[in-house]
């Protein structure tokens, strides 16, 4: 019985879910071709340069924000109602929270997209992170608030069925997958507060010409103060992947349920009081506050350090039931021509090169090199656009038959897709980390400027153009091949196929009942990440508002 | 569906199927196609890099050149206050080149030029098409007219130029007109343009 | 809670690894003195830098061998920069002094490690030791508007006995 058939409403929303993801995926990532042919100066007649910021926008909210979230809620909404083996309390109220997310994404998508029709009067050219004065269309910021609160709800939720759960069953421990989604989302509401605020106090009223002035730097900190927990947001539904799937997919079972728990506990304490290393060369900010989100951040590494343990043990574990032996010869055991196992783990793998360079990032003065550069994309690259992307791909491929009932159509393009991305994803991110290094802009339609000239350290300036602009080729053409295998397995069958994948998990070989019953204790870790914020954030938010809550204030600037 | 403990689950899901794989390829051979050039280009990409970085570092001619990130086209170009058309004995002075940015495809260009018919014959002096960075031409004509000896007027051209396009050069014809029967003399430049800043909104 | 052997290793040697990233960057604030941006630049009101030092920005000498720079980031230029080129002479210690008129902008100094952002209602305060001549292009790498492509400049550090002044 696959999933579909054990949940069908379930499923449905799931399927919806992933969908929207997908579509946003393809959508963002057509744009994200164009900005790389555009910006290398390879093929500029897409379009201007000027609409080249509506693009860029588009890629960076449709993918950073769309993709991501709705990919979440497919993933934790099969995971919760799996794991608790109940379907969600409320259809109802299920597809009330969809709607809005999508209602919200479709409003602020419409508005990015209106920048590229000249006859349309709103537009939204402020890129992802609409750092004021640059005002966007209001209805731009509607539509994220609808999309935000939408989030909340499907939050709730989840919760909702824990808490059904949790009455049939008092005294057990909370199963590992619904863990990882309640900690996830109880780091979500701690973070997104910071945009929350930053867009309901301050740039909507502005944008509607309620306030006059808003204090840039005071936006600003407000929105990494959700800005870096995003990218956990992002990362723990892949973890979650890694963590319970993978070791299946290699044919065993995860190592160690309790340091997962650990992990995810981390993440919850960790993620908030870390935004000012976004922040590290931005005036009006004391030092002192920089060097405690640079320790901060610095130990943000352990949890991720821990899951690379985790999951190559598991791995490993797989590997040998399958017949591996030797110090590394395991390695060969693995299934590497099967789609899902391929992904989950050329992610993984990429994700230690993201996680490394992202340690250059957050080393506060040697961030001085780097801030605003070409690395920092580089950077990201590989860290959402491959360890979550290729890993929400990967899981799509092993979903996609249990919540439709299809079995898995162009397997061997699903087969080749995931090296496909990584090698394009290598070549674009290489040379994104080295133009970097020269100080070539992130962020910039033509960073081919009549008065700089930039100096390659490995490398000259125009073979770093080529080899983005081949890697980010490549990588549309692994977008693509990917989404003629999931559109191709949905719409391809009428949902009664034979499937070949199964479904079930099983128990990992160190269980919860080897872990402490207080990492159970949701209440106490968010007690403690809401102390950690205070300590991170207090006093800087403090000294911002001190001096005026709008002061010193900037009118809106229309792009 | 939940845990299971049974052992049928701990076998991965998908059945070895080595005809299902394309074109009759054997799995193993799949395999080794895959992970090695997926991976092995991937790692000769970053190894290359690597190795450039230390020769960078401890090889090479050290960091003695500290390299200059400056081109040397700073000074060319006429600006705002020089002479369109030095050769001429009449001036021609560039008075003000602004191009602004505003929503939409094009920006508006426009360079204002202040002629003073400083010779003894009548002296016309147009502008003509505007040169793009990427070998674009925007079309236009704006002239002076006749000027008598003496005479000075000021002339602004504008131009509807792409937006996010850089102004490069402005075809210009200069006539000078003779005393007697004599034919026109006419001077046609490409004058190259200083940088014009982008004024925002 | 039973942690396999290998595991506590990992463990011990992530720890270790991090505190060693920690101790670098110390290191880095204050072995070599490396000092980040911060609120010391103060405030001022963007919307009339005119009547601030930054109303007529350009290089001024305070010192022997100290000069300050006051830097305006504006849609879509720097003030002084864009038009005609920073000039500081060689041997010599600067302290920029950058804000916005409108939008945030950035400040890049290619090449080299002076990078920071222009903040409206913000200065950036940053202080650079230029010991040899050299000649640099500035970037404005935060999207600013349709024009931030264009937003460029150039800084030139000219030989002490060359030099005449600021720009």
């Amino acid at each position: 019985m696959a999933y579909v058939d054990d949940f069908p409403t379930d499923a449905r929303i799931v399927r919806w879910n992933m969908a929207v993801a997908f579509l946003a995926l393809g959508v963002g990532g057509l744009f994200g071709m164009i900005q790389a042919l555009h910006r290398t100066g390879i093929f500029r007649g897409f379009v201007s340069s000027a609409d080249y910021y509506t693009v860029l926008t588009g890629h960076g909210v449709l993918l950073a924000l769309v993709f991501t979230t709705f990919a979440l809620c497919g993933l934790f909404t099969w995971g919760v109602t799996r794991s608790l083996d109940r379907p969600l309390p409320s259809p109802r109220f299920t597809l009330s929270w969809f709607v809005l997310m999508l209602v919200g994404a479709i409003i602020a998508a419409v508005t990015i997209l209106g920048g590229l029709v000249p006859s349309m009067p709103f537009s939204a050219d402020v890129l992802y992170t609409f750092y004021a004065p640059m005002q966007a269309h209001p209805a731009f910021y509607v539509g994220l608030v609808l999309f935000v609160v939408g989030s909340w709800l499907a939050g709730v939720d989840w919760f909702r069925a824990y808490w059904q759960w949790r009455k049939d069953n008092p005294g057990e421990r909370i199963p590992l997958q619904t863990f990882m989604v309640l900690t996830t989302m109880l780091m979500w509401y701690i973070s997104s507060a910071g945009v929350a605020v930053e867009v309901l106090f301050f740039l909507l009223p502005w944008s509607l010409g309620l306030i006059q002035n808003v204090d840039p730097l005071l936006t600003r900190t407000l929105f990494w103060y959700f800005g870096h927990p995003v990218v956990y947001f992002w990362l723990m539904p892949a973890y979650f992947i890694w963590y319970t799937v993978l070791p299946k997919l290699s044919g065993g079972r995860l190592f160690s349920d309790p340091l997962a728990r650990v992990v995810f506990v981390l993440f919850l304490l960790l993620s908030t009081p870390v935004g000012f290393h976004h922040q590290y060369v931005d005036p009006g900010i004391p030092e002192g506050f920089k060097f405690i989100a640079m320790t901060n951040t610095m130990f943000l590494l352990l949890p991720s350090l821990l899951t690379a343990f985790t999951v190559v043990a598991s791995m490993e574990h797989g590997a040998r039931q399958r017949g591996g032996e030797g110090r590394l010869a395991w390695l060969r055991k693995l299934p590497w021509d099967e789609p899902a196992f391929a992904g989950c783990a050329l992610a993984g793998l990429m994700f230690a090169a993201g996680g490394f360079s992202g340690m250059i990032n957050a080393g506060m003065n040697i961030n001085y090199l780097i801030h605003n550069t070409l690395w920092v994309p580089g950077h990201f690259h590989l860290t959402v656009g491959t360890a979550s992307a290729l890993t929400f791909m990967a899981a799509g491929y092993w979903l996609f038959p249990q919540i439709t009932g299809n079995r898995l159509r162009f397997r061997s393009l699903a087969t080749i897709q995931p090296y496909v991305w990584f090698i394009g994803m290598t070549l674009m991110s290489n040379a994104m980390h080295r133009a970097g290094l020269a100080g070539v802009p992130r962020r910039t339609a033509e960073p081919q400027y009549d008065t700089v000239s930039f100096q390659g350290v490995v490398g000259g300036i125009s073979e770093m153009r080529l080899q983005i602009a081949i890697g980010g080729t490549i990588l549309f053409i692994g977008l693509v091949l990917f989404l003629i295998v999931i559109f191709g397995t949905w719409l391809g069958g009428d949902g009664n196929d034979a499937i070949r994948v199964n479904g079930s998990i099983p128990v990992p070989l160190s269980g919860p009942e080897h872990s402490p019953k207080i990492l159970d204790n949701l209440k106490l870790w968010t007690a403690i990440a809401v102390v950690l914020i205070a300590l991170a954030y207090g006093l800087p938010l403090w000294a911002l508002v001190s001096d005026g809550l709008l002061a010193p204030g900037s009118p809106p600037i229309p792009v | 569906m939940t845990d299971s403990s049974d052992d049928s689950s701990d076998e991965t899901a998908t059945p070895v199927d080595a005809d299902d794989t394309s074109d009759g390829i054997s799995k193993r051979t799949l395999i080794r196609l895959l992970v090695g050039f997926g991976i092995g280009i991937p790692l000769l990409v970053e190894g290359l890099t690597f190795l450039g970085l230390l020769e960078q570092q401890f090889g090479g001619g050290g960091d003695a050149e500290r390299t200059s990130t400056a081109t040397d086209t700073a000074e060319s170009g006429v600006a705002v206050g020089d002479d369109l058309l030095p050769e001429t004995d009449r001036s021609e002075t560039l008075a003000s080149a602004v191009l602004r940015e505003v929503g939409g495809d094009r920006w508006p260009l426009s360079l204002t030029v202040e002629v003073d018919n400083s010779g003894d014959t009548d002296y016309e002096f147009q502008l003509l098409t505007l040169h793009l960075d990427d070998d674009r031409t925007v079309g236009g004509r704006s002239s002076t007219d006749r000027l008598d000896p003496g005479e000075r007027r000021v002339i602004t051209a504008e131009w509807s130029i792409p937006a996010g396009a850089t102004p490069r050069a402005v075809d210009v014809v200069a006539l000078i007109y003779p005393d007697g029967e004599d034919a026109v003399e006419t001077i046609e430049r490409r004058v190259e343009l200083a940088k014009v800043p982008v004024r925002g909104g | 809670m039973e942690i396999h052997r290998y595991e506590k290793i990992w463990t011990a040697a992530a720890l270790l690894l991090i505190v060693g990233f920690i101790a670098t960057v110390t290191y880095g604030t204050v072995g070599a003195g490396v000092k980040m941006v911060d609120d010391s630049g103060g405030t001022v009101d963007a919307g009339s830098l005119g009547d601030t030092e930054f109303g007529d920005p350009g290089v001024t000498q305070v010192g022997e061998n100290q000069y300050e720079v006051h830097v305006v980031a504006r849609q879509f230029l720097f003030q002084p920069g864009t038009t005609s080129p920073i000039r500081v002479p060689a041997n010599s210690e600067v302290t920029f002094y950058v804000t916005s008129a409108d939008v945030v902008h950035g400040f890049e100094v290619a090449g080299t490690n002076v990078n920071i952002m222009a903040i409206p209602g913000q200065v950036a305060e940053v202080t650079v030791r230029f010991d040899d001549p050299g000649e640099y292009g500035i970037v404005c790498h935060e999207y600013c508007g349709a024009g931030h492509h264009t937003m460029a400049g150039q800084l030139v550090v000219v030989p002490e006995d060359e030099y005449e002044g600021g720009s």
